[in-house]
């Protein structure tokens, strides 16, 4: 306990969680600053630090980059990553309505709760659940990942087939570069550039960002042309209990995802997204057209994956996310040695990255609310002026990933199909979904094939002999028929 | 209807779908087709072939038209241009002196701000840039 409350009553500690958490924030609001890109730069400058000191700070950007990137999302439609994605799709609509304020508040005062609840869950649950996620084999990973992509229905906004063709399209982009396992180029077309992949992040800048860009202008005339108003920021208490079963059942799906290493926010946020479009019978607005709950749940769902993401790395040295894996380097940079042993050796680490997580969140509720007031002021810039400085900022991102001039092509490309698409009356959010959730279905796949031995039968069987997979197959089998169910009644 | 743009759209996908299945079936099998790196690709441009012909036939059959509403083209494709220029002349010129330049004629070309305030403005904005991403997150710029 003493350990802690050591962030509370160490003023450094303190005052270094509290930079990390503002600077992440801001950090995480930049499209293509992803918080992992500041995490590796805070590696390099915490190098001489004490381990505790570059903790507390990495946490604080971790949790401050989490949240921050919810603003972009909803105030101009460019989520600030892939954990971001799903709020984009009703906060950007509220944003429209002038209600983009109370759905920062909103999901400001209830991300809180999540990183509270995935705070808990590191706490109590650790040992258990890191036994658990241990279990997980292979072919579980790709039922999550079909899980993910069975968002595809919920994304699609009428238009099914659509969404099914571009989900297919995003996988088959994310398949493009160096197969796993061979390490033999594929689907390049020839092309060294495309060996590496085609990055998330730029696909995100130019679906989401570049187009969003091109479309803002081809609508309305940009001279003298104002976005609308934040309205008020502060949610009445009465919303906030009403939201709170929501966020406290999202959180603990966004913690519990946050847990299975290599999941993460992105996974988490859209799981939490689809649990309230199923669960949520009469939302505030339809899904899509500007619900909160379409904003609290994502938002509350993978701030909750922090807390998740520590407990495989902090019991087995396996990272939950990419942040995670990066700070594993920095344990180890540090002398320590990330694994089973790590709690016993070091307690007072374990318990300082649990109190600097509680005081991230802390500070979360202090700069989340105050900072809305610049952003206020930065959509209610003529769009003449804004839509330059975006697309620079897209520009300076797109490079800014590899240092290399082929990724803001690439943007740009995406950019322009993104508007075609949307033209064509195309959602974009399936295929950002097909791009994150191709690699993951493609490894788990070839390896659960290879751990059946090439066998249909034996891969099949695996799905009812294990009990993990078991209870997975049937939650995937419930939410196919869902899916498929509400297709039906859309199209009758 | 041959001359209406969703028609090259969408056999513009059916082409492009095609082009996947043959780039898919290029893809060596080392051991087992199932667990190859083909058999995903494969299965995947297949389907892009089956959906893009269906979304061709469902258009085609209810003829339903796009509305390519560009309610503002003279900003529109004035805008592109400019962008396509940036992007053409950072790798030439210095980044800082491209962004000022690509900001200044953008306020001037939507004529939003007086020539001073936009060079000001763009000023002020490159050296921030500059600032963050140069100084603080370390990026080397072309």
């Amino acid at each position: 306990m003493e350990q802690f409350l050591m962030p509370l009553f160490d003023y450094q500690l303190l005052l270094l969680v509290a930079l990390g958490t503002f600077a992440g924030i801001y950090v995480g609001a930049i499209p293509g600053l992803s918080v992992t890109m500041a995490t590796v730069l805070l590696l390099s400058l915490t190098y001489s630090w004490d381990t505790l000191s570059a903790l507390a700070l990495i946490v604080g950007v971790y949790v401050g980059g989490v949240y921050g990137g919810a603003r972009p999302a909803i105030l101009l439609n460019m989520p600030g990553g892939p954990a971001q994605i799903a709020t984009s799709f009703d906060g950007y609509p509220l944003a429209q309505k002038g209600e983009a304020g109370l759905a920062i508040g909103l999901s400001t005062i209830l991300s809180i709760i999540g990183g509270m609840v995935g705070l808990l869950l590191l706490v109590f649950a650790t040992p258990v659940l890191s036994d658990i996620a241990l279990y997980f084999a292979h072919r579980d990973y790709l039922l999550l990942a079909l899980l993910g992509l069975l968002l595809v229905g919920t994304m699609s906004q009428g238009a099914f087939i659509k969404s099914i063709f571009l989900a297919c399209f995003g996988v088959f982009i994310g398949l493009i570069g160096l197969d796993m396992i061979s390490a033999s180029p594929r689907l390049t077309f020839g092309l060294i550039e495309l060996q590496s992949g085609i990055n998330v992040i730029i696909a995100i800048l130019g679906l989401f960002g570049f187009a969003e860009v091109l479309y803002q202008l081809s609508q309305k005339t940009p001279k003298n042309h104002k976005e609308n108003v934040v309205g008020k920021i502060i949610p009445p208490l009465a919303m906030l209990i009403k939201f709170l079963p929501l966020t406290l059942r999202t959180s603990v799906i966004g913690a519990l995802a946050g847990v299975l290493p290599g999941v993460g926010g992105e996974i988490a946020a859209l799981l939490g997204y689809d649990h309230a479009k199923r669960s949520i019978k009469k939302p505030s607005r339809p899904f899509g057209e500007g619900a909160y709950e379409g904003v609290i749940a994502p938002e509350t769902a993978n701030n909750a994956a922090i807390g998740g993401a520590f407990v495989p790395m902090l019991t087995l040295g396996i990272p939950g996310d990419a942040v995670t894996a990066v700070i594993i380097g920095a344990l180890i940079v540090h002398g320590l040695d990330p694994g089973p042993l790590l709690i016993t050796n070091s307690p007072d680490l374990f318990w300082v990255i649990c109190g600097s997580l509680f005081l991230a969140n802390l500070f979360l509720l202090v700069f989340g609310m105050t900072g809305i007031h610049l952003f206020k002021k930065v959509i209610s810039i003529p769009k003449g002026i804004l839509m330059p400085i975006i697309l620079v900022l897209i520009v300076v991102g797109a490079y800014s990933i590899n240092n290399t001039m082929i990724d803001v092509y690439w943007m740009i490309g995406f950019g322009l199909l993104g508007f075609v698409l949307r033209l064509f009356g195309f959602p974009l959010a399936p295929l950002v979904l097909g791009i994150v959730l191709g690699p993951l279905i493609d490894q788990s796949y070839r390896a659960a094939m290879i751990t059946a031995h090439h066998d249909l039968g034996t891969f099949f069987l695996g799905y009812v002999t294990s009990p993990i997979s078991l209870v997975l197959s049937i939650l995937f089998s419930i939410m196919l028929l869902s899916t498929i169910k509400s297709f039906r009644k859309k199209a009758q | 209807m041959i001359k209406s743009p969703a028609f090259y759209f969408y056999i513009g996908w059916i082409a492009v779908s095609i082009l996947f299945v043959t780039q898919a079936m290029r893809i060596p099998v080392y051991d087992e087709f199932l667990s190859s790196g083909r058999f995903l690709p494969l299965v995947l441009s297949f389907l892009m072939v089956v959906f893009s012909c269906i979304l061709a036939y469902q258009h085609f059959k209810s003829l339903e038209d796009v509305t390519y509403e560009l309610s503002n083209s003279f900003y529109f494709f004035g805008f592109i241009s400019l962008v396509f220029v940036y992007i053409i002349l950072i790798p030439y010129v210095p980044f800082s002196i491209a962004t000022l330049l690509f900001l200044c004629i953008s306020f001037l070309f939507f004529r939003t701000l007086s020539i001073w305030k936009s060079f000001l403005l763009s000023l002020g904005l490159v050296v921030v840039i500059v600032f963050v991403f140069q100084t603080v997150f370390q990026i080397v710029f072309p």
